[in-house]
C-alpha cells in the first residue's frame, strides 16, 4: 500500500513536471508563477493574477487551459459587462415545436459554464458584476432566475487584474479577494527571458500546445492533493501565521500592528495549508513541511492582509509583511531551534 | 513487501532509541549545570566565609558547603532536567531539523496513518550520521562550573592568610557595669576621719576617681582602660591601708607580733597584725575581752601589753599606738561585759537568759549588746524580787566602780529602780550601752578602707582582672624574703598570685637570681631586686641531631614523629590532641591581665580561641 501511494505520488509530481514543461514551451521564464498557478489548480482554488500588461498573464491561462483537455471560457471583464454575460440567461423560444416540448424560455449558459475560466481583467467590472463570480468559486454553482445550476469539475477561475490603469477600474472586494487561494504576482521578464520572449514572438508561429492532462487525471490529482498530510505541529506552525497576521493578536509583529487593519482570516489559513499539500505534492511528498507552508505563504496571504493608514502611507507592501512574519514566527519550539542549531 | 506494522515497529524501535539517547544527554547537561551552579555557590560562600568567617573552621565549611552544592546543584538539575525533558514531538522536530527530512519524522509521530512520512522517518534515522543526532552535553557555562570547582578545592586546601584578619585588640571591646559595682565604698572614703591633712586629700582624690570611674563605666569603657583605672585605685586604697610596720618601723611591728605569738590565747591576734588588719585584730580581740574567764582576759592583756611595749621599745610608735588602743578599747569591753554579766544575775526573762549563755558560748561584741537589748527588754516586766536583786547588783558595781561619777550614777539608778522613771533610765542606760562603739579612729579608717579595697576588687573581679593576689615586691636574694600572704578576695578573673617576691631558699653564691616568690599579697614589702643572672653557657659545646633515633615500639597515641603541613589555625598543639584548644575563655583572657608584652597576648588569642 505504501509503495502504491508513492506510486501515486511519483506519478502526481510527473504529470505537474510535464504540465510545467508543457506551458514553458509557450511562456518563458516565470517558473514560480506557473507553479503558483498549478499549485491553485492542483489544490482545487482559483488564481489571481496581477501584473503590468503585457507579461503573459492571459497567454499562460490560455497555454495552461489548452495542456488540460478541459472546457475553456475566456470573459473579458469590461464595465458594461453584465452578470447575465457571465453566468447566462434564459431566452424565450421561438420555435412553436421547441416550446411545445419544453417550456417557452431556455437557458442560454454563460461562459462561466467552462472548466478553466479566464476572467479577464476582472476590476474593470463593475462590482455587480464581479459578484456574479462569487457564488460560481465559492460553491460551483450558479443561480440563474431561482434555479441553481452546479458547475462541472474541475472548475476554477484564473482571473488577471492590472494594477497599473486605476483609471475606471473597480477594485475588488476583500469578500471576493478572499475567494481566491492564491493571488499570483507576475513579474517583469528578466533580460535572457525577455531576449527569448522575443526570439519566440517575432518569428513563425509555434504549435499550440499539447494536451497533457484530461479532467479525470486533475480530478485525481486534486484528491491526491487533499490525501497529503499535516502534522498538527505543521498545522500549528500555519495557524500561528496567520494568527500573527492579525494586528489585534498579542503574538503579532509591531510591523504588523502597525502596517495592517485586518489579518487573514480562516480561509488565510486553509489557503496555506492546501497550497502546502501542493507544493508536497510536486515533491513526491505524501507529508507538508515548514518549508511548504512558507513556500505558499506569500502567494496565500497578500491578498487577505488589508493595510491601515499608516502601511499604506509608508508604502508598505504585504509581501514584505509576509516575510517579516515568516522571519518571526519560529516554525519549532526554542529550545529545539537552538539545540538543532548548535 | 514490508508490512505496515513491521514498519511502523521498526519507526517506533529507531525513533526511541535515539530519543533515549538524547534525552540522557540533555538530562545529564542539565544535571551540569545544577552542579556548576551549585559549585559555583558553594564556592561564593566559601570565599565569603574566608573572608568574614570563623578562620578556623574553614576547611570543614568548605567540605560541607562543596558537597552540599553539589547535592543540591545535582538535585535540582535533575528536577530541571525533568521539568525541561522533551516530548517525543520535540525530539522529532529535532531530528527533523538535524536531518532535514521536511517534517517526516514529526508527522510520523504524530500522524496515525502516515505511512510515507513513516517510512521516510525511519530511513533517514537509520542512515543518520553518528554525531548528526548528538546534543552537546558540556556547555561553554561547564567551564566555569570547572573554574567554580578548582576555586572551591583551592578554598578548601589553601591555608587562610592570617595576615589579611586584622588581630583583635586584646581588651578593646567595651565594657560597662551598673550600679553595686563596689566603687560606691571607695567613694564613701570621702567621708572617713583622715589620719592627717595630706590623706585627707588623698582620699578625697581616691572617691573623686571612684566617682569618674563609675560614671565612666555605666556609659561604657575599654576593658583595658577600666581595668588599668581600677587597679591604680586598688592600689592607692592599698597604699592608704599600710599604716603599719612600714619602712623603719618594721622592725617594732615584727617585735610586736613575736611578742604576741608567744600566748596562744593571742596568735591569731598576732597574725592579723602581721596583716595590717586592724579590724581583723580588733576582731579577735573582743573575743577575749568579752571572755567569762577572767584569766583569759588577763592574759590576752598582758600580751597586748607586752607587745606595745615591744613596738615601742624597738621603735615602731604607729604600731605601739595601735596596740594601746587596742588595750584601751578591750578594758571598756570587759567592764561592760562584766557588767552584763552582774546585772543579768537575777533576771529571770528568757531571752536575757539565752543571750547571756550566747554570750558564754561565743564572747563577742555582737553577742553583748544582745544581752544589753533584751535586758532593757526585760525591765518593763520585771517582779518586785528581781528589781530587789537587780538594785543589789548595781549597788555592788557602784561600790566596785572605781570613777566616782560611774558609781554616784549606778548607785542613784540602784534607788530609782523601783520607779518606773528610773527602770526607765536604767534601760536607756543598756540600749546606750549596746549602741556604744568602742572603734578608735585608725580602726573605723581601716574598716572603711578595707570595705573599699574589698570594693574594688569586685570591680577589678567584675571587669575580669584578676583579684587573687598582688605582686609582691622583689626580696633580696641574700635574705629569706618574707613570703607573700595570700592575696584579697578572690576577683572575677583569674589571677597570677605569684609574685617576684624574695626566694624562701637564700642564694648561695654571689649573683644568684631571685628566688621564686610566694603567693603575692599587698603587705608584702621585700626590697630584693633583679640583678641576679645565670651563668653564661658557651653555645660551642651543644650538638643537634636532626635525625636522631626512634624507638621501635609503638608510638604514643597521637605522636607525630614527621613533617605534617601545618593546618589553617591550627594549634601549637605538637602531638595532635587539640587539648590545648579546650582552654577556657576566662584563661585566655588571663592573658590581658597578665604584665607581658602585645605580642605575646596576641599569640595567645591566635593558639588558644575558645
Amino acid at each position: 500500500m505504501t509503495d502504491e501511494l508513492e506510486s501515486k505520488l511519483r506519478d502526481g509530481a510527473d504529470t505537474l513536471r510535464t504540465l510545467r514543461e508543457a506551458i514553458g514551451k509557450k511562456i518563458v521564464g516565470q517558473r514560480e508563477v506557473i507553479d503558483e498557478v498549478l499549485f491553485a489548480v492542483v489544490a482545487g482554488g482559483h488564481a489571481l493574477l496581477e501584473g503590468a500588461p503585457g507579461l503573459g498573464k492571459t497567454l499562460l491561462v490560455r497555454t495552461l487551459a489548452a495542456c488540460l483537455e478541459l472546457r475553456y471560457s475566456r470573459i473579458q471583464f469590461t464595465p458594461d459587462l453584465m452578470p447575465s454575460d457571465v453566468v447566462g440567461t434564459n431566452v424565450l423560444v421561438l420555435d412553436p415545436e421547441a416550446r411545445a416540448k419544453s417550456s417557452a424560455f431556455t437557458l442560454e449558459r454563460g461562459p462561466i459554464f467552462g472548466n478553466v475560466i479566464l476572467a479577464d481583467e476582472i476590476n474593470r467590472a463593475t462590482p455587480k458584476t464581479q459578484s456574479a463570480l462569487l457564488e460560481a468559486m465559492a460553491e460551483h454553482a450558479v443561480t440563474i432566475a431561482g434555479k441553481r445550476h452546479v458547475l462541472d469539475e474541475p472548475f476554477f477561475v484564473l482571473a488577471t487584474e492590472n494594477p497599473i490603469e486605476m483609471e475606471g477600474t473597480y477594485p475588488l472586494p476583500e469578500a471576493q479577494l478572499d475567494r481566491f487561494l492564491f493571488k499570483v504576482l507576475v513579474p517583469n521578464p528578466t533580460e535572457d527571458d525577455l531576449c527569448e520572449v522575443l526570439a519566440r514572438t517575432t518569428g513563425r508561429e509555434t504549435d499550440e500546445p499539447t494536451k497533457v492532462l484530461g479532467r479525470e487525471r486533475v480530478l485525481e490529482l486534486r484528491a491526491l492533493c487533499r490525501d497529503v498530510v499535516v502534522s498538527p505541529t505543521v498545522a500549528r506552525y500555519a495557524a500561528r501565521l496567520v494568527r500573527a497576521s492579525e494586528p489585534s493578536a498579542a503574538e503579532a509583529p509591531t510591523a504588523v500592528k502597525r502596517g495592517l487593519r485586518y489579518g487573514a482570516g480562516v480561509r488565510g489559513a486553509q489557503s496555506l495549508v492546501l497550497g502546502a499539500k501542493a507544493v508536497a505534492l510536486s515533491e513526491a511528498r505524501a507529508h507538508v513541511s515548514f518549508d511548504d507552508i512558507a513556500r505558499v505563504a506569500k502567494p496565500a496571504l497578500r491578498h487577505r492582509l488589508v493595510r491601515s493608514f499608516e502601511g499604506e502611507s509608508e508604502g508598505v507592501s504585504t509581501d514584505s509583511l509576509v516575510e517579516i512574519l515568516l522571519r518571526t514566527v519560529s516554525e519549532r519550539p526554542s529550545n529545539v531551534e537552538r539545540e538543532a542549531r548548535s | 513487501m514490508t508490512t505496515p506494522s513491521t514498519s511502523h515497529d521498526t519507526f517506533v524501535e529507531t525513533f526511541e532509541r535515539h530519543a533515549r539517547r538524547t534525552r540522557a544527554r540533555l538530562f545529564a547537561r542539565y544535571a551540569l549545570h545544577g552542579i556548576g551552579l551549585g559549585l559555583f555557590a558553594a564556592s561564593a560562600l566559601v570565599a565569603a566565609y574566608a573572608r568574614w568567617g570563623s578562620p578556623g573552621s574553614l576547611r570543614a565549611f568548605a567540605v560541607g558547603a562543596g558537597v552540599a552544592g553539589l547535592a543540591l546543584g545535582a538535585g535540582g538539575g535533575s528536577i530541571v532536567a525533568r521539568k525541561k525533558r522533551w516530548s517525543d514531538g520535540e525530539l522529532a522536530l529535532f531530528f527533523d531539523r538535524r536531518l532535514g527530512t521536511n517534517e517526516a519524522i514529526v508527522t510520523a509521530i504524530e500522524v496515525e496513518g502516515a505511512r510515507d512520512a513513516r517510512k521516510r522517518a525511519r530511513s533517514a534515522l537509520d542512515g543518520a550520521a553518528p554525531k548528526a543526532l548528538v546534543v552537546p552535553v558540556f556547555r561553554r557555562a561547564h567551564a566555569a562550573a570547572a573554574l567554580s570547582l578548582v576555586t572551591w578545592l583551592l578554598a578548601a586546601r589553601v591555608p587562610h592568610a592570617r595576615a589579611d584578619v586584622p588581630p583583635v585588640e586584646p581588651g578593646a571591646a567595651n565594657v560597662t557595669l551598673g550600679a553595686g559595682s563596689g566603687l560606691e565604698r571607695v567613694e564613701r572614703l570621702a567621708t572617713v576621719p583622715a589620719r592627717d591633712p595630706a590623706q585627707r586629700e588623698r582620699l578625697l582624690a581616691l572617691s573623686k576617681d571612684a566617682k569618674k570611674l563609675r560614671e565612666d563605666l555605666t556609659k561604657g569603657l575599654p576593658r583595658r582602660d577600666a581595668q588599668d583605672r581600677a587597679g591604680k585605685l586598688a592600689e592607692a586604697v592599698r597604699a592608704e591601708r599600710v599604716t603599719l610596720g612600714s619602712g623603719e618601723e618594721r622592725k617594732g611591728l615584727e617585735a610586736a607580733i613575736a611578742a604576741l605569738s608567744r600566748d596562744d590565747t593571742t596568735r591569731r591576734t598576732a597574725a592579723a597584725l602581721g596583716d595590717h588588719d586592724l579590724h581583723a585584730m580588733d576582731r579577735e580581740l573582743e573575743h577575749h575581752a568579752n571572755a567569762r574567764e577572767a584569766a583569759d582576759r588577763t592574759r590576752a592583756k598582758q600580751a597586748l601589753e607586752a607587745a606595745k611595749n615591744a613596738a615601742k621599745s624597738e621603735g615602731a610608735p604607729g604600731v605601739a599606738k595601735a596596740l594601746e588602743d587596742a588595750l584601751s578599747k578591750n578594758e571598756k569591753r570587759e567592764a561592760r561585759a562584766r557588767m552584763l554579766r552582774e546585772l543579768s544575775q537575777g533576771t529571770t526573762s528568757p531571752t536575757a537568759k539565752d543571750a547571756l549563755k550566747n554570750l558564754d558560748r561565743a564572747p563577742s561584741d555582737a553577742n553583748a549588746k544582745a544581752l544589753a537589748e533584751a535586758l532593757a527588754d526585760a525591765l518593763e516586766g520585771l517582779t518586785e524580787a528581781e528589781r530587789k536583786k537587780l538594785a543589789e547588783a548595781l549597788g555592788k558595781m557602784a561600790a566596785s566602780e572605781t570613777d566616782p561619777t560611774s558609781a554616784k550614777e549606778l548607785d542613784a539608778l540602784a534607788k530609782e529602780l523601783a520607779t518606773d522613771e528610773g527602770r526607765a533610765a536604767l534601760a536607756r542606760r543598756l540600749r546606750e550601752l549596746a549602741d556604744r562603739d568602742d572603734s578608735t579612729e585608725e580602726e573605723s579608717r581601716d574598716q572603711s578602707l578595707s570595705e573599699a579595697e574589698q570594693g574594688i576588687d569586685g570591680t577589678e573581679g567584675a571587669l575580669g582582672s584578676g583579684g587573687g593576689g598582688e605582686r609582691g615586691d622583689a626580696g633580696s636574694g641574700q635574705t629569706a624574703g618574707a613570703a607573700g600572704s595570700p592575696g584579697g578576695p578572690p576577683g572575677g578573673g583569674a589571677g597570677a598570685g605569684a609574685g617576684p617576691g624574695s626566694g624562701l631558699v637564700p642564694a648561695p653564691g654571689a649573683g644568684g637570681g631571685a628566688g621564686s616568690g610566694g603567693a603575692g599579697s599587698h603587705h608584702d614589702t621585700g626590697t630584693g631586686d633583679h640583678t641576679g643572672r645565670t651563668e653564661a653557657l658557651g653555645g660551642a659545646g651543644f650538638k643537634a641531631r636532626a635525625k636522631g633515633p626512634t624507638g621501635r615500639g609503638p608510638l604514643m597515641p597521637g605522636t607525630t614523629t614527621a613533617w605534617k603541613p601545618g593546618d589553617a589555625q591550627g594549634t601549637a598543639d605538637a602531638v595532635g590532641t587539640k587539648a590545648l584548644e579546650s582552654a577556657r575563655a576566662n584563661e585566655v583572657q588571663g592573658a590581658d591581665r597578665g604584665d607581658v608584652p602585645e605580642d605575646y597576648r596576641e599569640q595567645i588569642h591566635r593558639y588558644f580561641r575558645p
